[in-house]
C-alpha cells in the first residue's frame, strides 16, 4: 500500500498554449475587469459628489451662523439712580414697578455718557441720544427686571453689561458700512464712528452670547435680543410628548399585529395603510390637526400639545414600521423554545420577543423622533409660527402655552426683513443640526451596545 | 470478566404513555399524516424513523399540541396521555406543554444567562416557592442533562457562549427543568459533530430511567443506537413499529426493509 | 488497540458480553475434550453419556453468539477494532462448536471402545494428544482475551506437535491391524478419534490466526507450519 505514494509523476513543465494559459488574460475577462472598474469608479464618484454637496451645505451653515453666537455688548458702570427708579424711596417692587422701561433708558444713557466723560473719550459727530440708542432698546427691560427682583441695587453702582444696539452689532460683523448708514434711518455714520472709539477704549466688545440659546424671540427692531429660548422649549416639550404618545401605541400596534392578529384580507389592508400613512405628504397632516385638535377639540391654537399630537400622528407609522421589523427579526427558534418550555404566546412575546426586538425599536423611535424635530410644514398650519414672548409654563399646564418650535423658528427668521435675523436663522440651524447628531449618535451607539449582547 | 449481562434491550417496563388512534393532520390541503396507530411505552426511548417528508416531525408536534401555532394544521383523531384525551377542549396547551418537554433541532437557548435559561420554565408555571428551590431544580436539571461540572462556576455567563453540543445539552437542562413526563427531541444531534452527537445519545440512554423519551432522527443508525422501539414512518403512513433489535435485524415490512438498508429514499 | 471506553456506554457492556460468552463456550469445549479423553482412557461410560449431554449447551451457545453478533452489527454498526471483535467472535464461534463436535464424537466412540479389548497403550496416547489440544486451545483463547500476538504465534507453531502425535498414533494402528485383523474394527475408531483430534488442533490454531488478525488488521502472510504426512503415508512404510 505505501509503494502507490512514492511513484508521483513528475510535474509537467510545458504550459498550456494559446487562451488556454492561466498566465494570460483572455479577452473577456479583460472586459469585464474594466467593466468592474467602471463600476468601482462610479461608485466612488457618487460619494465623493455626495460629499462635497455636504461639505458646501455645512460650510454655508457655519459660515453664516456661527456669528449668532457672539454680541457686541457694552460694559460699563451703571448708577442706579434712585431718583429716576424709586421716587418715594420705599425700595418697594410694587411701587417702583410703575417706572417703565423708558425711566430705566434714560438711566442707562445717563450713565454711559457719564463714563464716557469720566475716560475721557471723545464725543464729536453724536450727541447724547445717539449715544443712548447705541444701547440695545432690550436693555432697560433687563435692568428693570433686574431691579424689580433686587430693590437693593437702588442707589448703588454696579459694573453691568448690556447689549449694543442691533447695527452697531451688524457694524462689528460687516453688515453695516458708513456707506448704509449714510441712507440707514437706525443708525448714523457719527455712531459709527463712536464705536470704533469704544472698541478702542474696550467698552464695546463682541463675547458668546448665552442669550441666544435661553432668550425669546424679539422684535424686529431688536434683532440683538432675538435668542431660541422658546423655540427650544417648544421643541423640547414636543419630543417628550411624542415619545410618551407614540412609543407605547406603535409598540402595541406592532405587537398585536405581528403576534396576535388573524392572517386576513382585513389585516392585509391595514398593513397596506399603515404604509400609506407613513408617505403622506406632512402638511396634509397639519391641516388635519388644525381641522380636529383646533377646530373641532377647542385645544388652544399653537399650543406645544397640538404640535405634539399632530407630529405624533405623522411620527406613528414610521414607529410601527420599524417596530413590525424588529420584531420579524426575531428567530422563530426563540418563539419556538418558549412554547416548548410551557410559556403562553403573551408570556413568549413579552419575555422573550420583546427584550430581543428593543434595539431595533429603540433605533426606530430616535430616528421617528430626529425627522419630527425637524418638521416644519404642520407646525405652520397649527398657529405655532406666532411670535411669543413668553415662556411656557412646567408641564402640564404649560403644554397649552402658545409655544414655538426650532424649525418654525429658522423660518420665521428668514422671512423677517433686517439681515440680522437671517444670521439668526443660520445660528438656529445649526442648533437644529446638533441636536439632530446627538440624536442620531445616541440611535447608533445604542444599536452598537445592544446588538453585541444578541 | 463480565457476567454476561447481556444488553439490556428488553424495556423495564409495559406501561403505556401515550396512546395514538386514528390520528390525522392535514396543512391546508395537504395530507401530511394519514391514520397513525401507536403506543408509546414508558421509560422507553422510541425512535420515529423515515425519509424527508414522510410525517415523523409533524406526528411529534402533535403531540405537544405545538401544530395549534401553525395556522393551517389541522389534527383529528385522538392522542391520550395516561389516559387523558391532549385536545379536548378543556386542556390548556401551555400546561400539557410543562409535562411533554420538548428539544429542537437547532439548539435555541434564551439569550439570557445560563441560570435563567433553565430557571425559565418552573418560573412561569410557578413551580417553586422560593429562590433556595430553584436554584435546586436548576442544578438537579443541569446535572441530569450532564453539564453541571463544565458549568457550575459560570451560571451567570450567557447561554449562547457555549459550545453547541453543550448549549444542546442546556436545552436538554431547560426541558427537564419542569419535570416533564415526556421528553420529546426532534432531531437533536443533527447540527451538532459526532462527539458531542455522541454524548447526547449517552444521556437520552440515561436519561430514559426517568422519562418517556421520543426521538425524530434522520440517522437509522443513531435510532438503532439509542432506541429500543422504533416506527418507521413513510408518505405520512406508520408502516411498522416495533422493537428495535428486530426492526432492524428482520423487519415485517418490505417498505421498512428497503428503507433501512438504503433501496429507497 | 483502544482501551479507552465508548461514550455510547451500552456498547462497551454488549461487546463485553459477547467476549464473555465465547470464553465460557470455550471452558465449555475444553472440559468435553478432557472429559471424553478420560471417558476413553478408563472406559467409562457414565462419563462419555455426560459429554453427549454438555454438547448442547455449546450448541445453544454458538447460536447465542450469532444471533447477538448479528445484532450488535445491526445496532452498533462498528467500525475498525471493534469490527474486528465481531467478525472473530463468530468465527471462533464455529471453530468451537466444531471442536465440542469433534469431543461428542471421542465420546460415542468411547462408548463402543469401552465394549472391546484395548489396543496396546493407545488410549494412553490420545489422552495426552487430547490434553496437548486442549493446552493449544486454552492458549489460543488466552491469547484472544490478552490480545497476545506471541502466544497466538507460538500456538499456530506448537500445532506442529499434534500433527507429530497424529503420524506416530497413525503407524501404530497400521502396526495392529496388519498384526490381527481383529483389531482392525477398534483400529478404525480409534483412528478418527485421532483424527478429530488433530483436527481440534487444526482449529486452535484457527482461533490462533483469527486473533492475529484482531490485534494487527490482517491475517498471518506465512503458510502453517505442516506436518502432517499421513497423506503421503504407504503401506511398505508403516514396516520401517
Amino acid at each position: 500500500m505505501t509503494e502507490v505514494l512514492q511513484h508521483q509523476p513528475a510535474i509537467p513543465a510545458r504550459p498550456a498554449a494559446g487562451d488556454r494559459s492561466l498566465y494570460a488574460a483572455s479577452t473577456k475577462m479583460r472586459r469585464r475587469n474594466a467593466a468592474e472598474t467602471r463600476f468601482r469608479l462610479y461608485g466612488v464618484a457618487a460619494v465623493a459628489v455626495s460629499l462635497l454637496t455636504l461639505a458646501i451645505m455645512l460650510f454655508t451653515i457655519i459660515r453664516d451662523g456661527s456669528s449668532a453666537f457672539r454680541q457686541a455688548m457694552l460694559t460699563f458702570p451703571v448708577t442706579i439712580d434712585a431718583a429716576i427708579v424709586d421716587k418715594t424711596g420705599s425700595r418697594d417692587p410694587v411701587q417702583m414697578a410703575r417706572v417703565t422701561t423708558v425711566g430705566y433708558g434714560r438711566l442707562l444713557g445717563n450713565s454711559l455718557a457719564a463714563h464716557l466723560a469720566e475716560r475721557g473719550i471723545a464725543v464729536e459727530g453724536v450727541d447724547d441720544g445717539d449715544i443712548a440708542n447705541m444701547i440695545s432698546k432690550d436693555a432697560p427691560a433687563r435692568l428693570r427686571d433686574r431691579v424689580l427682583a433686587d430693590p437693593s441695587l437702588v442707589g448703588q453702582t454696579i459694573e453691568l453689561t448690556v447689549l449694543a444696539a442691533g447695527r452697531i452689532d451688524g457694524y462689528i460683523k460687516g453688515r453695516v458700512t458708513r456707506e448704509t448708514a449714510e441712507r440707514d434711518s437706525n443708525v448714523t455714520p457719527g455712531q459709527l464712528e463712536m464705536a470704533d472709539r469704544l472698541i478702542e477704549a474696550g467698552i464695546l466688545e463682541t463675547r458668546f452670547n448665552t442669550a441666544f440659546l435661553t432668550a425669546p424671540d424679539a422684535s424686529d427692531q431688536r434683532p440683538e435680543a432675538a435668542g431660541l429660548g422658546i423655540a427650544i422649549i417648544g421643541s423640547a416639550y414636543m419630543m417628550v410628548m411624542v415619545l410618551i404618545f407614540t412609543l407605547p401605541v406603535g409598540v402595541a400596534a406592532s405587537i398585536y399585529l405581528e403576534e396576535f392578529a388573524p392572517k386576513n384580507r382585513f389585516t392585509d389592508l391595514i398593513e397596506v395603510n399603515i404604509s400609506n400613512l407613513a408617505a403622506v405628504p406632512s402638511i396634509v397632516f397639519g391641516i388635519l390637526g388644525l381641522a380636529i385638535f383646533i377646530n373641532f377639540a377647542g385645544l388652544p391654537q399653537s399650543s406645544s400639545l397640538v404640535g405634539a399630537l399632530v407630529i405624533s400622528l405623522m411620527t406613528l407609522p414610521t414607529i410601527i414600521i420599524a417596530t413590525r421589523a424588529a420584531i420579524r427579526a426575531v428567530p422563530p427558534s426563540i418563539r419556538d423554545a418558549a412554547l416548548g418550555v410551557g410559556a403562553s404566546k403573551m408570556q413568549a412575546v413579552f419575555h422573550h420577543v420583546l427584550p430581543l426586538a428593543m434595539p431595533g425599536i429603540l433605533t426606530g423611535t430616535i430616528l421617528g423622533l430626529a425627522s419630527a424635530l425637524g418638521e416644519t410644514a404642520p407646525l405652520l398650519l397649527i398657529g405655532m409660527v406666532a411670535f411669543v414672548t413668553n415662556y411656557p409654563s412646567a408641564p402640564p399646564e404649560g403644554v397649552l402655552d402658545p409655544a414655538t418650535a426650532l424649525p418654525v423658528q429658522v423660518y420665521s427668521w428668514a422671512s423677517r426683513a433686517d439681515p440680522a435675523f437671517l444670521e439668526r436663522s443660520s445660528g438656529a440651524i445649526i442648533v437644529l443640526l446638533v441636536f439632530l447628531v446627538i440624536m442620531n449618535v445616541t440611535a447608533i451607539v445604542m444599536r452598537r451596545r445592544f446588538e453585541r449582547r444578541w | 470478566m463480565n457476567d454476561m449481562r447481556i444488553m439490556e434491550r428488553e424495556t423495564d417496563t409495559r406501561t403505556v404513555k401515550i396512546t395514538a388512534r386514528g390520528v390525522q393532520v392535514h396543512y391546508g390541503d395537504k395530507h401530511a399524516l394519514k391514520d397513525v396507530d401507536v403506543d408509546i411505552l414508558d421509560k422507553t426511548v422510541t425512535a420515529f424513523i423515515g425519509p424527508s417528508g414522510c410525517g415523523k416531525s409533524t406526528f411529534l408536534r402533535c403531540l405537544n399540541r405545538m401544530n395549534d401555532t401553525v395556522a393551517t394544521a389541522r389534527v383529528s383523531g385522538t392522542i391520550l396521555l395516561d389516559g387523558e384525551d391532549i385536545y379536548d377542549r378543556r386542556v390548556d396547551p401551555v400546561q400539557l406543554r410543562a409535562r411533554v418537554g420538548m428539544v429542537f433541532q437547532k439548539p435555541n437557548p434564551f439569550p439570557k444567562s445560563i441560570y435563567d435559561n433553565v430557571a425559565y420554565g418552573p418560573r412561569i408555571h410557578g413551580l417553586t416557592r422560593n429562590k433556595a428551590d430553584l436554584d435546586e431544580i436548576v442544578e438537579s436539571s443541569l446535572r441530569k442533562a450532564a453539564l453541571w461540572t463544565e458549568v457550575k462556576d459560570r451560571l451567570n455567563d450567557t447561554g449562547t457562549g457555549l459550545s453547541g453540543g453543550q448549549q444542546q445539552r442546556l436545552c436538554i437542562a431547560r426541558a427537564v427543568a419542569t419535570h416533564p413526563e415526556v421528553l420529546l427531541m426532534d432531531e437533536p444531534c443533527s447540527a451538532l459533530d459526532p462527539i458531542a452527537t455522541a454524548q447526547v445519545e449517552e444521556l437520552i440512554d440515561e436519561l430514559r430511567a426517568q422519562f418517556s423519551v421520543v426521538i425524530v432522527t434522520h440517522s437509522m443508525q443513531q435510532a438503532a443506537r439509542v432506541s429500543q422501539r422504533t416506527a418507521f414512518f413513510h408518505l405520512g403512513n406508520l408502516v411498522e413499529y416495533g422493537e428495535t433489535g428486530q426492526i432492524f435485524t428482520n423487519p415485517k415490512d418490505p417498505r421498512t426493509e428497503s428503507y433501512i438498508t438504503g433501496r429507497i429514499g | 488497540m483502544q482501551t479507552d471506553p465508548h461514550i455510547l456506554q451500552a456498547f462497551d457492556r454488549d461487546l463485553e458480553a459477547i467476549q464473555a460468552m465465547i470464553m465460557k463456550m470455550g471452558g465449555l469445549v475444553e472440559a468435553a475434550i478432557l472429559d471424553a479423553a478420560q471417558a476413553l482412557e478408563t472406559r467409562d461410560e457414565e462419563l462419555a453419556d455426560r459429554v453427549l449431554l454438555a454438547d448442547k449447551a455449546i450448541d445453544a451457545l454458538e447460536e447465542r453468539i450469532n444471533t447477538e453478533a448479528a445484532r450488535l452489527l445491526a445496532l452498533r454498526s462498528p467500525t475498525a477494532s471493534d469490527l474486528r471483535t465481531v467478525l472473530t467472535v463468530m468465527k471462533i464461534a464455529a471453530s468451537l462448536e466444531r471442536c465440542g463436535d469433534y469431543a461428542k464424537n471421542l465420546a460415542k466412540r468411547a462408548t463402543v471402545l469401552a465394549q472391546m479389548e484395548p489396543i496396546g497403550d493407545t488410549a494412553g496416547s490420545i489422552r495426552r494428544m487430547a490434553k496437548t489440544v486442549e493446552l493449544l486451545l486454552q492458549d489460543a483463547l488466552d491469547a484472544y482475551i490478552k490480545r497476545d500476538v506471541e502466544l497466538a504465534q507460538d500456538v499456530r507453531a506448537r500445532d506442529h506437535e499434534v500433527d507429530q502425535l497424529y503420524n506416530s498414533l497413525f503407524r501404530v494402528f497400521l502396526t495392529h491391524m496388519m498384526e490381527d485383523p481383529r483389531n482392525i474394527t477398534a483400529c478404525m475408531h480409534l483412528h478418527f478419534i485421532a483424527k478429530n483430534i488433530e483436527r481440534m488442533g487444526d482449529h486452535a490454531t484457527g482461533v490462533a490466526e483469527q486473533v492475529i488478525y484482531l490485534v494487527t488488521g490482517e491475517l498471518p502472510d506465512d503458510p502453517r507450519p505442516k506436518a502432517d504426512l499421513t497423506a503421503f503415508a504407504r503401506l511398505d512404510e508403516a514396516n520401517d
